[in-house]
């Protein structure tokens, strides 16, 4: 039989006392901080997987932000196009009524009506949201088109009119929320394949394109680009005339990665397009070699010209032919509705953006409520079942009170 | 035989239960002292009287006074006291660690690290919005304002840990030289054949203090000498007794005797928990921290200075952060004074976004040691975790031995009322038959008087 002392009555009572308590204690935090873990040591793994998947859901939070902000910008570069294409319509309209003018007296109003359009269609390429060019690529410093200094040709001005403006939308996707300059306005010259880096020094390859000025009127784009070093190239290009006489020329410096062969540098500075304008020749075009790489393989430099000439210069001299009483060519006005199909292009390739960005923002919800789900069974309480267990521990609480009162004194003293 | 034997063994009778009586009120005074250990009276017939073939029992005797004692008992109390104060200790110690975290919240690094990744984000969306470039650097600043608390806290721990230690040393001396003292007092009791069982008692009790500040190995001599050793090294006996000192040197918590002879090596008790944490935990803990930043500082500057500024003209080479040092990730004062400076753009263009896109993929970014920095730091929360898990575990395992321990002994050196009160009842009968004896001896007497 064991022998049992009043002291260890008295300590086993005050073991199971704390004990009691302590538990009593642990649902009460909980209850009252409504988490099942308030400190890392509650549950280390689900510590790791809360701060985890907080994380994740913080990261969806901003790529929620993103997705709104990059459908105001879409929304507002589909305004300004849209505001473009009216325009355009009506600059059509308004040359088949100048078209059929009886008086040629007329057409210098015509000529007004367009120039209006052409400023309010430049006000539109120009628009801003949010502290950027919606048409500037990455220059946000620099209005995107502007006259040049006679004001008789108008320019791109930005500094990276191609850049494209991409935002992170989802772990994994990157996704383009704007239409620059380039895409949209301009008439590129792009020079795409490539340059043997096999090739001896001084080797040469020459290619000749077609390019128009503002009137529709064909020229000759011809470049050479010359081995000069490794990797290393010059680039000498010139426009000649119907006649074949130049109007216009330069030369740059070429230098590829001799790795990746992708170029490297243009006259020493990072890759560019190059802007090439003649007021003379009503010439404005953008030549962009930074596609053209440098291939352990026989050498293939293909042209490709996006639209014959851009339409603020078009409708610049289509309004100072009609200034001087003249209709403008049919290939001229031509150019306008060429301009008009490339602009409603544009617009719906807008329309394929905004979609990719809500469809991702309904996937990243759901996506983020799951998370928000699996966080709460890591973290939050059963408020009914802890009000269960509190009442249950509460009882056997004041049970051990009860009992320790009538026991806890009692010996053989008592009886004597 | 005389009549007067009757007296001699009435009046001893009486002596003797009188004593019981004074043992078992002792012990019933002592009922709810913890560290006593009960006594007993042994009782023993006196020495008879021989009449050629008779033997006449001369009455009863008080033999000795019985101190109810399990040595292996104690021997085991000490040595798991010693690990479930440690075990406790650490995880006092830990848990002060963890607060230090306030993991996992909105407050914690892993949250301010992802707001402050996630800063640069939004700044992709426009990387001139100067309200975006201002988002940055306040999320910086609120990371590295508790990254610098966390690194400090663990420092001020460290701090606070060497100062504890020396007063746990100087307790530790204190509780060495009262048992030198018992140790001699006990020493001379016994050498003259007597027992100190409440000196014994009180030397029980430092013994068991000591062994929840260090780890204590006892070895009790015929004389019920204790011969005490921490971390192997002889600490007190009767003769002689060391003292000890807690020195901070390279960084390290260090237990030596005072006179330097030895540096003691301790595998239990709160001093080791203290000594662990301060040489191993806490370092660890630093370390691991001290990585984590010096990643997003090796990290976010490496990107940003690639990166363009927003100013006239732009500026490259730009560091995010000027420096790091012990914790403190200190932000390029240039930017805190012009958030233009923040250098998110690849090209120069101030539309260009591609260093903001980097710098946000950095949550994600797996580095050389294969894991992303969220998951360095993940890690270091989890090893902490983990670390007071199992001390608490230890800590509730041991209290769970010592508590099974300390009621075997309460069982057995306990005292219980009932007992006593059953040993008072038969003490006092025994008194009251002896005095009755008396009565009878003295009538005895008073008859033979009468005859003469």
């Amino acid at each position: 039989m064991i022998r049992v002392s009043d002291r260890n009555i008295q300590s086993t009572y005050l073991n199971i006392l704390a004990k009691s308590k302590s538990d009593l204690a642990t649902i009460q935090k909980q209850l009252v901080s409504q988490s099942k873990i308030n400190k890392p040591s509650d549950a280390p793994l689900g510590t790791s997987r809360v701060m985890r998947m907080s994380g994740q859901i913080e990261s969806f939070n901003v790529f929620e932000k993103n997705i709104d902000s990059g459908l105001a910008y879409i929304d507002n570069s589909s305004s300004a196009l849209e505001g473009i294409k009216d325009e355009i319509q009506k600059v059509l309209k308004d040359l088949t009524d100048a078209n059929n003018a009886t008086v040629s007296d007329n057409l210098p109003q015509y000529s007004d009506k367009i120039k209006a359009s052409l400023n309010s269609i430049l006000d539109l390429a120009n628009t801003s949201f949010d502290g950027q060019f919606l048409f500037g690529g990455s220059d946000n410093s620099t209005t995107p088109v502007g006259f040049n200094s006679t004001g008789q040709l108008v320019e791109f001005k930005s500094n990276r009119i191609d850049a494209d403006h991409k935002i992170k939308i989802s772990n994994y996707t990157e996704q383009k929320i704007n239409i620059n300059s380039k895409e949209v306005f301009a008439s590129v010259l792009k020079n795409t394949g490539n340059l043997d880096s096999t090739s001896a020094i001084g080797n040469t390859q020459t290619v000749t394109s077609s390019i128009y000025n503002s009137e529709g009127t064909e020229y000759s784009f011809v470049v050479t680009y010359t081995k000069t070093a490794a990797n290393n190239y010059t680039m000498n290009y010139s426009i000649l005339d119907p006649s074949n006489a130049v109007v216009t020329s330069g030369s740059n410096a070429l230098t590829y990665n001799n790795i990746t062969g992708a170029l490297q540098s243009i006259d020493g500075n990072l890759p560019n397009d190059i802007k090439i304008s003649d007021e003379t020749n009503k010439i404005n075009l953008v030549f962009d070699t930074q596609s053209l790489m440098e291939k352990n393989s026989p050498a293939t430099v293909n042209s490709n010209l996006s639209q014959k000439a851009d339409i603020f210069n078009v409708l610049k001299s289509i309004s100072d032919t009609l200034n001087t009483g003249k209709i403008p060519e049919k290939e001229h006005i031509q150019l306008v509705s060429d301009f008009e199909k490339h602009l409603i292009n544009k617009i719906s390739e807008l329309g394929s953006y905004r979609n990719r960005l809500t469809d991702t923002q309904d996937l990243n919800k759901s996506q983020s409520v799951t998370l928000q789900e699996l966080v709460s069974k890591e973290k939050d309480v059963d408020v009914a079942q802890l009000a269960i267990e509190l009442q249950e521990k509460q009882y056997s609480l004041d049970l051990t009170y009860k009992i320790s009162s009538t026991l806890l004194p009692k010996s053989l003293l008592d009886y004597l | 035989m005389a009549i007067n034997s009757l007296f001699d063994i009435t009046t001893k009778s009486l002596s003797v239960y009188q004593k019981a009586l004074s043992v078992t009120s002792n012990n019933i005074s002592n009922a709810n002292n913890p560290n006593y250990v009960r006594q007993r009276v042994i009782l023993g017939p006196e020495k008879p009287d021989y009449y050629s073939s008779l033997t006449i029992g001369k009455g009863v005797k008080l033999e000795y006074i019985q101190r109810l004692k399990n040595q292996a008992l104690d021997n085991q109390i000490v040595r798991y006291n010693s690990l479930q104060s440690q075990a406790q200790k650490q995880s006092t110690i830990i848990s002060q660690t963890e607060s230090l975290l306030s993991e996992p919240s909105d407050l914690g690094i892993s949250n301010l690290l992802n707001g402050f990744l996630n800063s640069f984000e939004e700044l992709s969306v426009n990387p001139t919005s100067v309200p975006l470039r201002t988002s940055v650097v306040q999320n910086a600043q609120k990371l590295s304002v508790k990254a610098r608390s966390v690194y400090e806290g663990l420092e001020t721990q460290k701090l606070d840990i060497g100062k504890e230690a020396v007063d746990i040393v100087n307790n530790i001396n204190n509780y060495l030289t009262q048992i030198s003292t018992l140790n001699k007092q006990i020493y001379e009791a016994s050498i003259l054949g007597n027992q100190a069982n409440d000196l014994l008692d009180n030397r029980d009790k430092a013994l068991e203090e000591l062994s929840k500040l260090t780890d204590v190995t006892v070895i009790t001599d015929e004389n019920n000498v204790a011969n005490v050793s921490i971390g192997g090294v002889y600490a007190v006996g009767r003769l002689n007794k060391i003292e000890l000192k807690a020195v901070q040197e390279n960084g390290k918590l260090i237990i030596k005797t005072s006179d330097n002879a030895a540096t003691i090596s301790l595998q239990s008790g709160e001093l080791a928990a203290m000594q662990k944490a301060y040489n191993v935990n806490i370092k660890s803990y630093q370390k691991q921290l001290d990585d984590v930043l010096r990643n997003v500082f090796e990290q976010v500057n490496e990107l940003h200075s690639k990166g363009y500024t927003t100013t006239k003209p732009p500026e490259t080479n730009v560091n995010f952060f000027s420096n790091y040092e012990n914790g403190y990730l200190e932000i390029n004062k240039d930017i805190l004074n012009d958030v233009n400076k923040i250098a998110v753009s690849l090209d120069g263009t101030d539309g260009n976004n591609e260093i903001a896109k980097s710098l946000a993929a950095l949550k994600t970014k797996k580095l050389s040691n294969g894991l992303t920095i969220s998951d360095s730091y993940s890690n270091l929360v989890s090893s902490i975790a983990y670390e007071k898990v199992l001390q608490d575990q230890n800590a509730e395992s041991f209290d769970l031995v010592v508590s099974q321990l300390q009621e075997q002994k309460s069982n057995y050196s306990g005292v219980s009322l009932d007992e006593e009160m059953t040993d008072v009842l038969k003490f006092q009968r025994s008194y009251e038959a002896s005095a009755k004896l008396i009565n009878i001896a003295d009538e005895m007497l008073q008859t033979l008087l009468n005859m003469v």
